[in-house]
């Protein structure tokens, strides 16, 4: 198991992207109760260029620290995990915010929805990606139906207090 | 809770075969802050399995000495001081597997042991799961850590389990 390129980066900026997606989503659920729709359109086609290419932009900076190879080792393991623990705190709301009806919204919307979703995308695949590096931890080392039980890795990191260092 | 050791040193080795599966004893020592001294027998069995198991040297002809309790209130840098030695012997053979059990007190059940809830909480904290896939049997209070670099023993666990139930009837 070798280095690999330290992900904080990536996931600094993946944490902001969740964070201004929802908030965009909840202001534009605010704004549809508030405002006429008319208003609404109004506002939405003044800001979806911005939208748009802000979602560009931040993909770019997203992809730029994206971290190719996940490889665990005793160095990276703690940020690896820390790095799950808060992509998983926000991630769910994410995937809830991926099953909207893209096609219900009106055209303006879909457009900046579409860059969300991509960035989206993205995210909850690297998540997928490190959930899969863990898991791996977890495949049987043997194949042998014993008394002894596995404690798996999330366990493991549940049963333990945080500032102990590993030692091996 | 497990910063602080003693210094232990190695004192001899036993190759005497004791069954099929036993290859090698190591005797390690240290003494403690009240200057008595513990015994650490590293036990080496097939497939790079090591048991470690220790106790006070005044305990030594006692058939219990491993299931009394000193009192000394030391417990947390005794166990560290076991973990560097194992540390050590992963130094040596990088293939090495551990095992132990918490064996119960006098009058505590077998199942999950005081000792082992202890011993446990330190393999947990102290060992990451990149190195060792770590196993229990919490009826029996046995732990085992298997070296994730013995691949090519698919049924390691299997055997590690057959010699635990000869040796410690499990």
């Amino acid at each position: 198991m070798t280095t690999t390129a330290n992900p904080t980066d990536f996931i600094d900026k993946s944490s902001n992207a969740i964070d201004i997606i929802l908030i965009l989503e909840n202001l534009y659920k605010a704004l549809k109760k508030s405002v006429g729709s008319l208003v609404l359109h109004i506002v939405l086609w003044g800001v979806v260029m911005f939208v748009c290419l802000f979602f560009l932009w931040l993909r770019r900076e997203i992809k730029k620290n994206y971290p190719k190879n996940i490889s665990l080792d005793n160095l990276n393991y703690k940020d690896f995990k820390k790095e799950q623990l808060i992509l998983h705190a926000k991630i769910d709301k994410l995937k809830d915010f991926q099953a909207i009806s893209y096609h219900t919204y009106p055209f303006a919307i879909r457009l900046m929805l579409k860059q969300m979703l991509s960035t989206s995308v993205l995210i909850i695949y690297y998540s997928d990606k490190l959930d899969a590096a863990f898991k791996n931890l977890d495949s049987p080392t043997t194949i042998a139906d014993t008394k002894f039980k596995l404690v798996t890795e999330a366990e493991l990191w549940a049963n333990r207090t945080e500032a102990y260092s590993y030692l091996m | 809770m497990f910063d602080l050791f003693y210094p232990h040193k190695c004192v001899g080795k036993q190759g005497k075969s004791k069954s099929e599966y036993w290859q090698e004893l190591t005797i390690y020592t240290f003494n403690c802050k009240l200057n008595f001294q513990y015994i650490v027998n590293v036990e080496k069995y097939d497939c790079n399995v090591y048991i470690v198991k220790f106790y006070l040297k005044n305990h030594r002809h006692s058939k219990d000495k491993y299931r009394l309790l000193t009192g000394n209130r030391d417990a947390p840098r005794i166990i560290r001081t076991c973990i560097n030695i194992m540390i050590d012997i992963y130094k040596i053979n990088p293939y090495a597997s551990f095992g132990f059990i918490g064996a119960n007190s006098l009058n505590e059940a077998e199942a999950n042991s005081k000792r082992f809830r202890v011993y446990r909480r330190a393999m947990e904290n102290l060992f990451t799961p990149l190195k060792f896939s770590h196993h229990v049997y919490i009826e029996q209070s046995a732990y085992i850590m298997l070296n994730r670099n013995n691949k090519g023993e698919p049924e390691l666990l299997e055997k590690i389990e057959k010699m635990f139930n000869d040796f410690f009837t499990l």
